[in-house]
């Protein structure tokens, strides 16, 4: 508003003033016809597209042999037609039609939607200008389960500029399990950041047990991120020895964070004899540390266990002492030490064990 | 010489002006370019067979005589889709019937409070936990303020997350999913994350869930819708994308408890505890941990309830920058730093421009055309000139914010767009002075070491059924 004091001889001023007004008025007038034109151009689809999804149904139908009536040639024709519009309305259907397929059904579909065209047009659409279309596509193409699209995705994976058609490309990956994405993602696993450590995570763990030797290789990389997420995941897909043998020894790694996930892994394990490690760590000098591995103490059917949780109870802690007490009470069920445990629960007048208890009586622990 | 001084004001606010119109249009079209990926992320989730690193979440809701409608708040809480999941709700000593009618409804018996307590709050008397939930459990405490309550609930909270919210806030079913889904993606970078808070005035509610969102019609209501609007979509969508939040909103913020316990939970030194968070968020982990990473979802969505008139509005804008000052003022020293990454060198910068000095060259340009106007020096042209361009400025964030809405989340109906774009227009001749006003006299009270008190916030549309209920008044440091 002081500028109202600026004199008409400042040409300066009106240029600039005039320009910012005109650009302006242009911006507020693209954003608005932005605004309106969705909802117009929504409104003019709008019937366009009832009628193609009501289509869709018709044309989905072809995918299941009980309901086919037109043959692959009548459903190459549709798919070859789909427009702009119909194409990710196309997508997002066969998705939702996937979702609860079994195995055998997505087989069955896969192969039909490689004679029809559909998976080239997915193939194609995974270059498209737009990320969302881009991401779409690879989803899709994960959904699908196309084994001849790894290397599409590998690349996309890899060399997408966009973060989020990367991690659907991972994401992609993860659904079809083929074993060429291993080393790739191994590679993002012990390398985040390009794509989120969890994404990669998640994609490796449901390889299974093919995805051990990845998991275990990453327990000594020199990322403590990935060292923790080593840990959760080799207890996911490993054996419940390999797990032993691998994480026991992380117990005494520097890293607290590290220490702390291995127990708690260690207690996703569980089994018999308590490690002596695992004891040991119930008196680490750090509380997170602790609170994993007394939590990991109730996985142990082991007399010492007991003892351990029941001295856990004075921890200087708060959720240490809480998480002693849960183990005491899931202790009791279990046959070696369910006598000592339950003799410590009948005992102890520690407020971690009535709390504990009275969790036990609703059903929540 | 007088008139060499006035020219040079004149052309700093100007140069002032064009930055912020370049910021405001980098902004919208940073957020509109994100908004358009969320549209396709949404939904999009893959959980393998064993995912161990699914964290669990506490929520967190402090309440202060609330008894009218704490029930259905809670219920709609124990609705929302996640697993693991609590909720602590914390009764900041209640002077009405807050806690029979929560033990009355969800069948609360005692526990035991327990000592060992990490974070120091007024006394906790009493612990309960649900018979027919045991996923709620409700803290009885002597009454310390919203600070002091939310720590109350951390001391007790049990899983590795905390949403923070308040006791009259209503979340989406999928909210919490929908941030579960950030932490997961990135556990090791991600140590917040923020959701989008929407009016619920003027909505139809049923069930405590809001079924159809609306625009309340009355200007004070649609201009701070429109205001929410922008702010969320227009702005945190971008300072998201850049690291460089600043605030995770009090009404809906997800965070890492271990360092939300550890750095000491809510700070009671600020009226803007949930902005201090963030910032010390920044301040404390990006210097060692670079990848820290405060995340906005714009896509997770609570619903509450804003101040229905004047009145109470002033007292929450006066909140609000007292807030912000005090907190400027804690973390001064991140401000222009490299190590606190755009926190540091891009958004404390805007919020001290724009948000701090913003007010103060507002109203000094409004009584300088005064003062013109009474002197008959003012150039009209010129004037007019500035007027339409910060008419166009303000209708072109509000339209971006709208445009952010449409392409994402398409929530709205044509009618209650026009009606944001109507009364953003007006905004220009009563909104947006009365609160620069605001937030010069909050500047002032800050000056004179005067804080403003919690105030009271009437139920309006929202809880439209239910009586009048005061927000818990905090006692606050000097």
């Amino acid at each position: 508003m002081p500028l109202g004091f600026a004199q008409p001889g400042f040409p300066w001023f009106w240029e600039v003033a005039d320009t910012v007004i005109a650009v302006l008025i242009l911006l507020n007038l693209a954003v608005i016809v932005a605004v309106h034109g969705r909802r117009i151009r929504e409104y003019a689809r709008g019937r366009r597209e009832r009628r193609f999804r009501a289509r869709l149904e018709e044309i989905l139908a072809e995918l299941d042999p009980r309901t086919s009536t037109h043959g692959p040639d009548w459903l190459r024709r549709q798919v070859a037609g789909f427009n702009e519009l119909e194409r990710p309305l196309a997508a997002v259907a066969l998705i939702e039609r996937l979702r609860p397929a079994s195995e055998e059904q997505r087989q069955r579909i896969l192969e039909l939607l490689r004679e029809v065209g559909a998976v080239d047009l997915l193939v194609r659409s995974t270059r498209r200008w737009l990320p969302w279309r881009r991401a779409l596509a690879v989803r899709t193409l994960g959904w699908v389960g196309a084994a001849e699209t790894v290397p599409l995705l590998i690349d996309r994976a890899t060399s997408d500029r966009n973060r989020l058609v990367r991690e659907s490309a991972v994401r992609a990956l993860g659904r079809i399990r083929d074993a060429r994405a291993l080393p790739l993602l191994g590679d993002l696993f012990r390398a985040p950041g390009p794509v989120g450590s969890g994404v990669v995570y998640d994609a490796l763990v449901s390889f299974g047990p093919a995805a051990e030797s990845t998991f275990a290789g990453a327990l000594r990389s020199d990322a403590e991120s990935v060292r923790v997420a080593a840990c959760y995941g080799l207890v996911a897909v490993a054996e419940p020895d390999t797990v032993k043998n691998e994480l026991e020894p992380l117990l005494d790694n520097p890293m607290p964070a590290v220490r702390a996930a291995a127990a708690e892994s260690l207690g996703q394990a569980g089994g018999t004899a308590l490690p002596p490690a695992l004891a040991r760590a119930t008196r680490d000098e750090f509380p997170a540390v602790r609170k994993a591995a007394t939590v990991a103490l109730g996985s142990y059917d082991d007399p010492y266990a007991v003892e351990l949780a029941s001295n856990a109870l004075l921890d200087s802690d708060r959720d240490t002492a809480i998480r002693a007490a849960e183990a005491l009470v899931r202790l009791s069920r279990r046959p070696a030490a369910a006598t000592q445990a339950a003799q410590v629960l009948a005992e102890t007048d520690a407020w971690p064990v009535e709390r504990a208890l009275i969790f036990d009586s609703l059903g929540a622990l | 010489m007088v008139a060499t001084i006035f020219w040079w004001l004149s052309f700093a606010i100007f140069v002032y002006f064009v930055v912020y119109v370049v910021v405001t249009f980098a902004l919208i079209v940073m957020s509109l370019w994100q908004a358009l990926l969320v549209k396709v992320e949404r939904g999009e989730t893959f959980a393998p067979p064993r995912r161990l690193r699914r964290p669990g979440i506490s929520l967190v809701a402090p309440a202060y005589n609330m008894a009218p409608i704490i029930v259905g708040c809670v219920r709609s809480f124990l609705s929302v889709d996640y697993e693991p999941f609590e909720v602590v709700i914390v009764d900041d000593g209640s002077t009405d019937d807050t806690i029979g009618a929560l033990v009355a409804a969800f069948d609360l018996t005692e526990i035991p409070v327990g000592d060992r307590l990490a974070i120091p709050t007024a006394t906790i008397t009493d612990i309960y936990v649900s018979r027919s939930d045991p996923r709620l459990r409700v803290v009885r405490k002597e009454n310390g303020g919203r600070s002091d309550a939310v720590n109350a609930g951390l001391n007790v909270a049990y899983k590795e997350l905390v949403a923070l919210t308040d006791g009259d806030t209503m979340l989406e079913k999928d909210a919490l999913k929908r941030i579960g889904e950030v932490f997961a993606a990135d556990p090791d970078g991600v140590v917040a994350v923020g959701g989008t808070v929407r009016i619920a005035n003027g909505s139809v509610i049923e069930n405590y869930a809001v079924t159809k969102p609306r625009v309340a019609r009355p200007g004070v209501e649609a201009s701070q819708t429109a205001e929410y609007l922008r702010g969320f979509l227009g702005g945190r969508v971008a300072w998201s994308t850049m690291n460089g939040l600043l605030i995770l909103s009090g009404a809906f913020g997800v965070f890492r408890r271990d360092l939300l316990r550890d750095s000491g939970g809510l700070s009671k030194q600020t009226l803007g505890e949930d902005m201090e968070l963030t910032l010390r968020l920044h301040h404390q982990l990006r210097p060692q941990r670079p990848q820290t990473r405060i995340v906005y979802a714009a896509d997770a969505n609570a619903w509450t309830e804003i101040p229905p008139r004047l009145a109470p509005l002033r007292g929450q804008r006066i909140r609000w920058h007292a807030g912000l000052i005090d907190n400027l003022r804690i973390h001064r020293r991140m401000i222009c730093r490299r190590r606190f990454g755009a926190a540091g060198t891009l958004a404390l910068p805007y919020t001290i421009l724009f948000e701090l000095l913003g007010p103060l060259l507002q109203l000094a340009g409004y009584l300088i055309l005064v003062v013109l106007v009474v002197e008959h020096r003012v150039n009209w042209p010129a004037a007019v000139a500035l007027f339409v361009i910060t008419l166009l400025v303000g209708q072109l964030q509000t339209a971006g914010a709208l445009l952010i809405e449409e392409v994402a989340f398409h929530r709205y109906l044509v009618r209650d767009l026009m009606l944001l774009a109507g009364w953003s227009l007006a905004e220009l001749f009563w909104f947006r002075p009365l609160t620069a006003l605001w937030r010069v006299w909050a500047t002032v009270l800050v000056l004179f070491d005067q804080r403003p008190g919690w105030g009271s916030i009437p139920r309006g549309s929202a809880f439209q059924e239910q009586p009048e209920v005061e927000i818990a008044p905090a006692p606050l440091p000097r």
